[in-house]
């Protein structure tokens, strides 16, 4: 479970979020909000890399730092090292959060780009490998921003997939794009 | 833990650039202080130069392994594992004070040749050796890590370290020349003090 009690989230004197109270159960939740409304700000806060100015989050019982491995985060950027190649970051994310990323690197086709350097692939490829890094991993809680982004249609459909798999655990993703999942719940900041 | 600093190891070596321009940078910095300074003064001053090139080139070369955990934001990947900071800390610091050993290898054999030292280094110099370059890790990452999100890094990152390294860098030099606890107990007291912090600053910031 997620918890945001009166959340207030200022840069300067631009305030993203005022007074934001949001509950979040299981399953899988969509942010939905124009450029600029705090998708991003949320997930960050969420998984303990931003404060908010003030209010109260719980995430998981927790406060979002003590949450944080209990969490896996793919943010704008795919949180991997770029002069490492694709298999030197999933070995080395592999062994500190655990998990087997062989199925999902065939699934969403990675496996010819296994020893090039991140900063050689494509932004569609370097997105995979983020992804991977991501959900790879067995935790309760899932924040995806913007995961399908630069993602061709037959990978976006892996990563559907994939996702549709979760609804046993907390999965919020911020997009802008229709992603075609049944049964899940919209959040409109 | 191994497999952390496996990780901070090979960093440096992938995006090697900055490694050589370390290394090379070393040389020539003897080279030129070889050519600027007498004969006569230059074997009494081997000793200071051999740390003051040391603070100057690896306190940069700290910014720039701190920077690379940040390029992409895997530090926050790193830090949504199970480890703790002491352990994320520590293997930073492991991997960063090998790499100074290596570089001060080679910096020290341009300043043999260069300077035309012909007298063996003093014990004392030895000793200081593997301290100092542990101080110069841990407060060039403590300070790295505090300058990383701000506009001016690089700047505000030179601006900050100099009063950490000033006491630190005393220490070392008078140390290795003139050998007295009390260097090497200043030394240790520092490295302790700016360890704290640097655990402090990773569990309250990070």
């Amino acid at each position: 479970m997620i918890l945001l009690e009166k959340v207030h989230k200022r840069y300067g004197p631009r305030v993203v979020f005022d007074e934001l109270n949001l509950t979040i159960g299981k399953g899988i939740s969509i942010i939905r909000g124009p450029n600029g409304s705090g998708k991003s700000t949320l997930l960050r806060i969420l998984a303990g890399i931003e404060r908010p100015t003030r209010g109260r989050v719980k995430v998981l019982d927790r406060t979002p730092r003590e949450a944080r491995p209990l969490i896996s985060y793919l943010g704008h950027r795919t949180g991997l090292y770029p002069h490492m190649s694709v298999k030197e970051n999933l070995d080395f994310f592999s062994s500190i959060h655990g998990g087997d990323y062989m199925p999902m690197v065939e699934k969403f086709g990675l496996i010819e780009y296994m020893h090039y350097p991140l900063r050689k692939l494509s932004r569609g490829n370097l997105q995979k490998v983020g992804l991977v890094r991501t959900l790879m991993r067995e935790v309760p809680l899932y924040l995806l921003d913007e995961p399908t982004t630069a993602l061709d249609s037959r990978s976006r459909e892996t990563f559907i997939e994939i996702i549709s798999s979760m609804r046993d655990r907390i999965v919020l993703i911020a997009t802008h794009e229709d992603l075609g999942l049944d049964s899940h719940a919209e959040i409109n900041l | 833990m191994l497999r952390l600093i496996y990780k901070d190891l090979l960093l440096p070596l992938r995006s090697s650039s900055y490694l050589w321009a370390f290394v090379i940078n070393n040389i020539l910095l003897v080279f030129i202080l070889s050519l600027a300074i007498p004969l006569e003064y230059i074997r009494d001053m081997a000793t200071g130069m051999f740390w003051a090139v040391n603070f100057l080139n690896a306190s940069g070369f700290t910014l720039k392994v701190v920077e690379d955990e940040f390029e992409d934001e895997a530090m926050y990947s790193v830090l949504m594992s199970p480890l703790s900071h002491g352990h994320i800390a520590l293997s930073k610091i492991l991997s960063t004070l090998l790499y100074l050993l290596v570089a001060s290898l080679i910096n020290l054999s341009a300043i043999v040749v260069l300077f035309r030292v012909q007298e063996p280094f003093p014990l004392s110099f030895w000793l200081f050796i593997p301290v100092g370059l542990a101080g110069i890790s841990v407060i060039g990452l403590l300070i790295s890590l505090i300058t990383i999100k701000l506009t001016f890094r690089t700047l505000s990152f030179y601006i900050l370290s100099l009063p950490l390294y000033v006491p630190f860098f005393i220490a070392c030099v008078q140390g290795s020349t003139d050998f007295r606890v009390e260097w090497m107990m200043l030394a240790l007291f520092l490295i302790s003090a700016y360890m704290f912090i640097l655990l402090t600053y990773m569990e309250r910031e990070l």
